[in-house]
């Protein structure tokens, strides 16, 4: 029997309601994710990709519809819940790496472990083993603000993964960065995949990087348009 | 009213008016970014308008106390300006009042002069018989030892000014004194010793005979008369004279009854023109006065200008009563212009992109700048304007607050205010956040358009800038001219402030060799140990010091402290780190609170510093309250010299206490010693300073029951004296030398300068003149003592031999168990039983415990006037919270994602205010409490260890002041903080500002 799906979504509506306007941002969407999948969400603009991804991470309430991970239905989660279901299960990954500026890159990797209530001496060493995955380690006492933007998206994804969560999720991960950084960031995140059998749900407009995943999802105006598999990586 | 500053400053603001009425796109970003966020704008002004509302209320109260000084010298002197007498210390032997007496021809010149027109300045004079003397109502035996005996010509004395019955009616001098033995007497009196129209009253005074064995020197004859209330008039006018228990009698009578016939001892004039105008003559009166009195062979005389003296006296008191509170608001201002300068750069920030955006499509620095000036000419306006109201009801209670205190001793202190002080409160409040505001705007429009527009980061200078290496070279430059200067003027603030600004600027070179935090570290350290540690420096130099040290001590210290704290504060955040490494649900919560304000260290290094200046100033104040409320025993003891009772005869000729008391059984026994001083009138200037430094003292003879046994404690004794009893004896024995009180050297470390007065040292030459003549002294100890007799004290031979006084006016008395015996009660019995002498007493412990509650009082009155600096410190915190949560709002989405719950946001927040109000906290009541060590050493002179100073740290008192403080910050922040938590993480990453 197959082992039931890591991130599992049925009818998923999401509306953004100003007061005065009201946008559909998912329509229904149904999707399943398996465990050491790496999964691409695409589309143009403004088609819902980072809602999803907000709504299926548990940082945006759903408006209607089930998220189901690991087993576990998240919109019955009181805030709390969720966060500490987020602290110890869930990576993310941004767009503009959102490293916390007045943290040394060992100090934002080792942020998670120690919400987890890891002491600090152990979340140390797990932090500094997390920078050397990304090839990092020599940097460790440096600040966001003296790395370059390649190096920031590799801190960022040290701290995403230093606490083995089951998912991780990634919205626009190679956006700020040049062809070559990406290909250099998506050459690590599939390795650790593969390395790890980690599951990745990544956002991106960047055909490229989409292709680059397991699983293709297109949205289109909040619903999944198309859904493919792209020719195996490696 | 210096209205050329106010010129200045209209001149200021027109010129931003009209720049702002050309510019038509910078005054509208200016009056949309005011508007922008409405609750920023109102706590930025309510911080601004601290400072106004603190100049305001300084010159509003100096107004108060200038219009109650005037007042009291308008009701005390009535119509009289001038008053003609000869000069103190002139008195014979066989005079004690506090003039000599001279031939009434003079007056009658006088009279003469002005028929003929030769005083046009003078509308009044009035000759008058003026003693000081005992008063009994023998229908109640109440009496009154301090009466005022005036002998007036009647028909004169109306010419002068009137005197009006109870019911408001003006009485009729002349037809009063036309009744033999009928006298006037004013409200006070006649309350003090119950006495109605148609009492009968007794009066003691005394009289001379000549006698052949002791020719030089006559017999003294207390005498009592038998007088007749006739009317009792209100205390008004120069009814109110001197303030005093005032008793008028027909001149004749008076001369009468002392044996002065054909003489006066004062001439009183008065002006053309009313109470107020005459004043105005004065001058001319002066003149004229002195013109006819030397043209008369009168030239003894002299024409004291009695209300133009108080008056300039009280202007300058008021004065320095609004520079006391502008100095100690001072650390309020500078908290004030600090958080100009934070909201500034906070502003300057926030809007770094649409700074950069705007010069890069063309916008040159000017612009920027002229845009930050529009907006902050418009806080400075509406924040002073505000402030100065502000003020002026702080003013208000305070000055209640100050009539209540002052009250109880009758001292009334009605609320007055000049509108000028207004004007001058804003005008000076809106140009100092004015030049702030301008420097500010200079300051944060220096900006990289690209680092601006993209928010990147200034880079780290790892080396020193040629600029601010320049900064450094000025500041030792100017250190050492200041050091240099000291030494010249002596000058203790300038010796205090000239190292400080070496230290710093030495610092700031000494970052070229690469380790900035070490250079720092150093100058900073430098500078604390240069203020806080103990050295006999200022005193040894003989720097002279006054309140502004206060300032200057303050100002250094925290800056240093400050620089100190954010120089190491990664040092400070992994020991706090590790201190906190146990805890692991807090650890993450106290990382990130703690990381944000040590990384932004110019924004936490003027918060921590706006925090720590007001603590630290009311923290010496609360020190200063806690000294004397502990140093009643201390002070005691200096000003009691181990005697319990002071007794002031007023009838002193002929009257031996000592030997009264043996013959009453009531008191006999109750008195172990009973030490006695004859004394006189006499001027004193130290010799290296000549004549023109004269100034009018007393001379003391003591017995040699005082030299035995008296405790009082030496502030400073001459080389080659070892002790008290040396000095003592020296004197006892050696009419050449003499002992003076502390008030030739009452300058206190950080106290307020001491306004005239004698300035003389240890072993110092005075020459001591009298009516017998000019002699020379050596002064070879300075008493600690200064609250209950002033002057020179030498042995009673001494004055009797040398100055011809004999009778003892003043004794100390020691009672003989004072642990139960009642002090009041006995001596109350003194002043009873020698009620003809006039027998007035002091019971010292109570005149000091009152002196102390007063004090004590008032300084609590400033601990609240100064904690209101609190609230530019609690603003800015307030401000910066808001700011914070705005601009981390991606980063609490963030740490919202990965893991940190609402209350672990909403506690980041709190503890990072926490942090901060609590370091500047810390740091503002450590400095205090160092500064107050030396504080300490002027209440308690030397005597005190470090350990028994720590005894009078006022724990309660710093832990409210404390804890006030850190409430009300918590109060103002606390909601930003439930704001920031309460924000959705996907929200709060896709924020943009």
């Amino acid at each position: 029997m197959a082992a039931p799906p890591v991130v599992q979504a049925r009818n998923l509506h999401k509306v953004y309601d100003t007061g005065t306007v009201k946008v559909d941002a998912l329509r229904g969407i149904d999707l399943d994710i398996h465990q050491g999948e790496m999964v691409s969400i695409m589309g143009p603009s403004g088609c819902g990709k980072t809602t999803l991804l907000n709504c299926l991470s548990g940082i945006d309430d759903a408006t209607e519809g089930q998220i189901i991970i690991e087993g576990q239905p998240i919109e019955g989660m009181s805030d709390n819940q969720k966060t500490e279901y987020r602290a110890k299960r869930i990576g993310f990954i941004f767009q503009s790496y959102n490293l916390l500026p007045v943290l040394t890159a060992v100090e934002n990797v080792e942020l998670p472990l120690l919400l987890g209530g890891i002491r600090l001496k152990d979340a140390r060493t797990k932090a500094l083993e997390a920078l050397s995955w990304v090839g990092l380690e020599k940097w460790e006492s440096h600040r966001p603000s003296e790395l370059s933007g390649g190096e920031q998206q590799r801190v960022a994804i040290a701290r995403s993964l230093v606490n083995h969560p089951a998912i991780v999720f990634g919205d626009e991960l190679t956006g700020n960065l040049d062809e070559e950084t990406t290909h250099q960031i998506m050459e690590l995140v599939l390795d650790l995949n593969k390395k790890n059998n980690q599951t990745f749900v990544i956002v991106t407009h960047d055909a490229a990087v989409g292709e680059m995943a397991h699983r293709v999802l297109k949205l289109r105006d909040g619903i999944i348009e198309k859904e493919y598999r792209p020719v195996p990586i490696g | 009213m210096d209205y050329s500053f106010i010129i200045v400053v209209i001149a200021v603001f027109i010129i931003v008016g009209i720049l702002a009425l050309r510019n038509s796109s910078l005054r509208k970003m200016a009056a949309r970014n005011l508007g922008r966020r409405k609750g920023n704008t109102a706590i930025v002004i309510i911080g601004l308008l601290v400072g106004t509302a603190i100049i305001t209320s300084s010159f509003v109260m100096g107004d108060t106390m200038g219009f109650v000084f005037k007042n009291a010298i308008n009701e005390q002197l009535g119509e009289i300006d001038e008053l003609v007498h000869t000069p103190g210390g002139n008195q014979s032997s066989n005079e004690t009042g506090l003039f000599s007496y001279f031939n009434q021809s003079y007056y009658d010149d006088l009279a003469d002069a002005r028929g003929l027109g030769q005083l046009p300045s003078v509308d009044g004079l009035l000759p008058i018989v003026f003693e000081t003397v005992p008063v009994f109502n023998p229908a109640n035996q109440l009496s009154e030892p301090m009466g005022n005996l005036f002998g007036v010509d009647p028909q004169a004395s109306q010419e002068l000014d009137t005197l009006r019955d109870l019911a408001g009616n003006i009485v009729d001098e002349e037809e009063v004194f036309s009744h033999p033995g009928d006298i006037i007497i004013n409200k006070r009196l006649a309350e003090s010793i119950e006495a109605e129209e148609g009492s009968f009253v007794w009066l003691y005074y005394y009289t001379y005979k000549f006698n052949a064995s002791h020719p030089q020197w006559p017999d003294v004859i207390i005498e009592t008369e038998v007088l007749h209330v006739s009317v009792i008039v209100k205390n008004e006018g120069k009814a109110n004279f001197l303030y005093g228990n005032n008793l008028y009698m027909n001149i004749g009578l008076a001369q009468q009854l002392l044996g002065r016939e054909g003489q006066i001892n004062l001439i009183a004039v008065s002006n053309e023109g009313n109470v107020e105008t005459g004043v105005e003559l004065t001058d001319s009166a002066v003149a004229e006065i002195e013109s006819v009195l030397q043209s008369n062979g009168a030239s003894l005389l002299e024409v004291e200008a009695i209300k133009k003296d108080n008056i300039e006296a009280t202007e300058a008191a008021s004065e320095m009563m609004s520079e006391v509170f502008w100095l100690m608001g001072s650390f309020s201002i500078i908290a004030g212009i600090i958080l100009v300068i934070n909201i500034f750069v906070m502003l300057a920030e926030e809007r770094k992109p649409e700074m950069g955006i705007s010069r890069a499509i063309g916008m040159k620095k000017s612009h920027l700048i002229q845009a930050y000036i529009f907006e902050g000419s418009a806080y400075s306006l509406i924040a002073s304007f505000l402030g100065t109201f502000v003020g002026l009801a702080l003013a208000y209670v305070m000055i209640t607050a100050f009539g209540s205190i002052f009250g109880e001793a009758g001292f009334q202190m009605p609320f007055h205010f000049e509108i000028d002080s207004l004007i001058m409160g804003f005008s000076v409040g809106v140009f100092i956040t004015f030049l702030t505001v301008l420097s500010a705007s200079w300051v944060i429009s220096r900006l990289n358009i690209v680092r601006a527009i993209r928010s990147i980061p200034d880079p780290i200078r790892t080396k020193p800038s040629l600029k601010f290496l320049a900064l450094g070279v000025f500041l030792v430059f100017v250190g050492f001219i200041l050091l240099q200067a000291s030494l010249q003027s002596r000058s203790a603030g300038l010796f205090l402030a000239g190292p400080c600004l070496l230290f710093l600027g030495a610092a700031i070179i000494g970052t070229l060799a690469g380790r900035p935090r070490i250079s720092y570290s150093a100058g900073s350290i430098a500078v604390l140990l240069w203020i806080l540690l103990p050295h006999n420096l200022l005193e040894t130099l003989e720097m002279e010091s006054g309140m502004e040290m206060f300032v200057i001590s303050g100002m250094f210290l925290v800056l240093a402290a400050i620089l100190l704290l954010m120089v190491n504060s990664s040092a400070l955040l992994r020991v706090l780190t590790k201190l906190m490494s146990g805890r692991k649900k807090t650890l993450p919560v106290l990382r990130v609170a703690l990381s944000y304000p040590m990384k932004k260290k110019f924004r936490t290094g003027l918060t921590l510093g706006m925090f720590s200046l007001i603590i630290f100033t009311v923290t010496v104040i609360a020190m200063i309250s806690s000294f004397q409320a502990n140093s009643v025993e201390s002070t005691f003891k200096q000003e009691a010299g181990g005697y319990d009772i002071i007794g002031v005869p007023t009838l002193a000729p002929d009257f031996d206490l000592s030997q009264n008391i043996s013959t009453l059984s009531t008191l006999a026994d109750q008195f172990d010693e009973i030490s006695s001083f004859n004394s006189a009138r006499a001027s004193m200037y130290a010799k290296e300073d000549g004549p023109n430094a004269s100034v009018m003292t007393n001379l003391y003879g003591a017995d040699d029951s005082f030299f035995e046994d008296n405790d009082f404690t030496f502030k400073s004794i001459m080389n080659g004296y070892n002790s008290p009893d040396d000095v003592w004896a020296a004197v006892r024995s050696n009419s050449s030398l003499v002992v003076v009180d502390g008030s030739v050297s009452t300058e206190m470390m950080y106290g307020p300068e001491v306004i005239g007065g004698l300035r003389v040292r240890a072993g110092e030459q005075v020459v001591v003149k009298t009516v017998a003549g000019p002699e020379e002294k050596t002064v070879i100890g300075i008493l600690d003592q200064t609250f209950f007799f002033s002057g020179i004290i030498t042995s009673e031979s001494t004055v009797n031999d040398h100055f011809g006084f004999r009778w003892p006016a003043l004794y100390f008395l020691t009672v003989s168990d004072s642990s139960t015996s009642d002090s009041k009660a006995l001596a109350r019995d003194l002043e009873k039983e020698f009620t003809m002498y006039g027998m007035q007493t002091i019971v010292i412990r109570d005149v000091i415990q009152t002196f102390l509650n007063i004090a004590s009082s008032l300084m609590n009155l400033f601990q609240v006037y100064l904690g209101l600096g609190l609230v530019v410190g609690i603003a800015g915190l307030g401000i910066i919270t808001v700011r914070s949560v705005v601009e981390r709002t991606n980063e609490i989405g963030v740490m919202r994602a990965i893991g940190y719950k609402r209350k672990m946001i909403r506690n980041t927040f709190i503890m990072e205010i926490s942090f901060i109000s609590i370091l500047g906290i810390s740091v503002g009541v450590l400095l205090g409490v160092g500064l107050s060590y030396y504080i300490y050493g002027d209440f308690f002179g030397d005597a005190g260890t470090f350990f028994e100073f720590l005894d009078f740290i006022p724990f309660t008192n710093i832990l409210l002041i404390t804890a006030i403080a850190f409430g009300f910050t918590l109060l103002a922040t606390v909601s930003s903080a439930f704001r920031a938590a309460r924000i959705i993480p996907a929200e709060a990453l896709r924020f943009k500002e």
